[in-house]
């Protein structure tokens, strides 16, 4: 055997085990992927394109695209696109605009800044049906947050009773677990930004707000864009909230996405439709994070 | 370079045949179907020589209440045991579409709420029992028995049935000067007048006026559409055209809608935590269930009365009804479909059924032997329930309505708990009631 061959079959089994290796790594990854994720996307395509009598226990029929012609001549249907919409464009910026302006203020030196951070992040330590119970308590009509705005002379807001005001409602309880748990990711990504950018820009003059806009943000951006990617799909998924306190309504007006998907699918047994409306809510998803990454994410050279 | 181009084809490789292996897996599944009843029941039913579980999912009784039946049951057949399952009323339909498809983790026996059960037959889940118990026509009562039967087939096994009353509490009525009703069925009362007097009561001292047992369930609110002239909430062929926003429904819901306005039955209030509010001796008025009794009866220091479920002025006198039946999966193996309708048997028939077993029995059970044992029971005897077990037979016997009977019962039930719920929190009626009317029209256009 000649020196090269030998070499060469050494190097195509240095390759074979660093491939080995690789796909075991990777494997349960890959696995739990392709069974969470992609098989039920799949399914719900394939359900979506079928249909049957509610619950029935018959084969489904194909029907190609009635379902949808269906779900897109109802009118609860697109009030219920139009609440989840209005919902993240209300909850997303505010949630991330408070969580960079508390991540900002506890990186400064202040005193006791541990403790604040902590208090802060607690919130999220709590599953979300705790923090809703709670918030469906507080929040009553007769509760003791009502309680509180009477002590101040403000009159009793109805919160989650109320068609006008059940959005904000829940804005206020996503934030409260929301804002603490992103925020520390933006404390992570401001104490990743090196200090001689900050050295730099006070050599050169800058203000407070300056050196915030011009090195802070555009250094925070990675971070940031993971928030805001993650903060999106989270509230576009949010069910619990709705499924313990409110079922959809007053009105509908909580008849969110996610939560009707549910509704149709378990509590009236019409797992085609949701299908049907389990791929109109992925579709939004994809749009708007493809719009965010395009925002936030391409002029920064990858690799 | 060529280690990760290795990697990269064998993972896009893996991802492609796990794919398919799972897609393959998944189709081959729902067409392998193993031994089983092909949905109907046994037409003999043999005593099991060897042990055999059955699986009961119940959303009528808690574990506690029901064990001591499940008990006479396995001790009159040791080879047969039941595994009880208690699920939350809320949760029982996505539990039972969920259980009654999957084989591996499968329900034998389940509750069945009777409006439900024509829906239920039309998803396929109701075994055909028609030969199982040829003796239930003439063991249950009329109503019951009509809720069982779906296209001349007896396809559940009813065992409970029910009726309202309205409770008053004498302390209260006293401290306003209201002279307490009677029980007498004849004396029913009006809405209009007991409007009138829980105002004056909740002048006098009372936290609420009148509040509902089933606070947004159409189960007990249908009586006010029917009382206002309005119907039980659609007609046509199999009832399923909306009927919910004429004028009986808009009056009997203006009305309705007026007691949380004004604040004689309070907001934001769970069904579950209504009857405490009796209980408690908060409530003038509380129209519920008599299964209520035996909580009510363990408070001593709460004076309280019973009389009939009141009627709107001029308008028909209607009261709720219906219950619980008992459904076999009709995807059971024929030993268990054999194990479960002995059960059922046992429940329904045997000896006067279920209720001779129970300790404190909350509502009439659907078989007349057994019908006799719950008018007699230690509950009724309270002097404070005086007058209770002949207005529960009058109103059985003259005045129960049943619920709609539609395939789009399911469908039904959830838009007008939502409208109830909406019009309690003071949304306008008219408005609410035609926005049902619409969704009804949407969900039920794929029954038509």
């Amino acid at each position: 055997m000649s020196t090269t061959m030998q070499r060469a079959q050494r190097h195509t089994s240095v390759a074979r085990r660093n491939t080995l290796a690789a796909i075991a790594f990777l494997a349960p990854t890959a696995i739990l992927i392709i069974v969470l994720r992609i098989v039920p996307a799949i399914s719900a395509v394939r359900d979506s394109t079928h249909s049957g009598l509610p619950g029935s226990l018959a084969e489904p029929e194909f029907v190609g695209f009635d379902v949808f012609a269906r779900l897109f001549a109802s009118d609860s249907f697109w009030q219920s696109v139009r609440q989840t919409l209005f919902f993240n464009v209300l909850v997303n910026p505010i949630q991330i605009f408070l969580a960079l302006v508390l991540a900002v203020l506890l990186t400064r030196n202040l005193p006791a800044s541990g403790l604040w951070r902590t208090l802060i992040f607690l919130p999220s330590a709590v599953p979300l049906a705790g923090s809703t119970i709670v918030w469906g308590i507080a929040l009553r009509p007769d509760g003791p947050v009502n309680g509180m705005l009477e002590l101040l002379d403000i009159p009793r807001q109805p919160w989650f009773t109320s068609p006008d005001q059940v959005i904000l409602a829940l804005i206020v309880l996503a934030s409260w677990i929301g804002i603490g748990y992103w925020m520390m990711f933006l404390i992570a990504g401001l104490n990743d930004i090196p200090t001689v950018y900050y050295e730099a820009a006070r050599i050169d003059g800058a203000g407070a707000l300056r050196t915030f806009f011009s090195v802070t943000l555009p250094m925070l951006r990675r971070p940031l864009l993971f928030v805001l990617v993650a903060d999106t799909v989270a509230n576009f998924v949010l069910f619990a909230p709705i499924q313990i306190l409110t079922n959809g309504g007053p009105e509908k007006q909580s008849n969110l996405l996610m939560y009707d998907i549910f509704h149709t699918s378990y509590e009236l047994s019409d797992p085609y439709t949701a299908s049907a409306e389990l791929v109109v809510l992925l579709l939004i998803m994809i749009a708007i994070v493809v719009v965010q990454f395009r925002l936030l994410g391409s002029s920064d050279g990858e690799e | 370079m060529a280690v990760h181009k290795g990697v990269t084809r064998w993972l896009v490789a893996g991802v492609i045949i796990s794919t398919a292996s799972i897609a393959l897996t998944a189709c081959g599944g729902a067409s392998g179907t193993p031994d089983t009843i092909a949905g109907v029941g046994p037409a003999e039913l043999v005593e099991p020589t060897e042990p055999i579980t059955i699986t009961y999912a119940g959303a009528a009784y808690a574990v506690d209440q029901i064990q001591p039946v499940i008990d006479a049951f396995e001790a009159e057949h040791p080879n047969i045991t039941v595994e009880y399952e208690s699920v939350p009323f809320d949760d029982f339909n996505s539990v039972l579409a969920a259980r009654l498809t999957n084989a591996s983790d499968a329900i034998d026996v389940f509750d069945v709420d009777m409006p439900r059960t024509d829906a239920y037959v039309a998803r396929g889940w109701l075994a055909d029992l028609t030969q199982t118990f040829p003796e239930l026509v003439d063991s249950v009562d009329p109503g019951s028995l009509e809720a069982a039967t779906v296209d001349d087939k007896v396809v559940t096994m009813p065992y409970q049935t029910s009726t309202n009353i309205m409770y008053y509490n004498k302390t209260l009525l006293d401290a306003a000067g209201i002279a307490t009703p009677s029980a007498d069925p004849a004396d029913r009362l009006t809405w209009e007048t007991v409007v009138e007097d829980a105002t004056r009561a909740q002048a006098a001292g009372a936290q609420y006026g009148l509040i509902f047992d089933q606070i947004d369930r159409y189960y007990q609110l249908e009586p006010l559409a029917i009382s206002a002239g309005g119907g039980p909430g659609a007609s046509g062929d199999g009832n399923l055209d909306p009927e919910v926003a004429n004028d009986g429904w808009v009056k009997a819901f203006e009305w309705y809608g007026s007691l949380f306005e004004n604040g004689l039955s309070p907001r934001g209030v769970a069904v579950a935590e209504t009857p405490n509010m009796f209980a408690a001796g908060q409530t003038a008025y509380y129209v519920g269930g008599p299964w209520w009794g035996g909580q009510f009866i363990a408070e001593a220091g709460l004076d309280f009365g019973v009389t009939a479920f009141p009627a709107f002025e001029g308008g028909e006198a209607s009261t709720p009804t219906g219950g619980w039946s008992l459904g076999l999966n009709p995807q059971a193996t024929p030993d268990k479909a054999n194990a479960g309708a002995i059960f059922m048997k046992f429940m329904g028939l045997d000896n006067g059924g279920y209720a001779q077993y129970l300790s404190a029995l909350a509502v009439p059970p659907s078989n007349l032997d057994g019908g006799v044992k719950f008018y007699d029971s230690d509950v009724f005897k309270d002097p404070r329930f005086a007058g209770v077990v002949d207005l529960m037979k009058s109103e059985l016997a003259n005045t129960s309505t049943l619920r709609l009977q539609t395939v789009g019962y399911v469908e039904f039930e959830d838009v007008m708990t939502k409208t109830f719920s909406d019009i309690i929190n003071g949304t306008d009626t008219a408005e609410a009631l035609k926005s049902a009317a619409a969704d009804l029209t949407e969900a039920w256009a794929k029954f038509k």
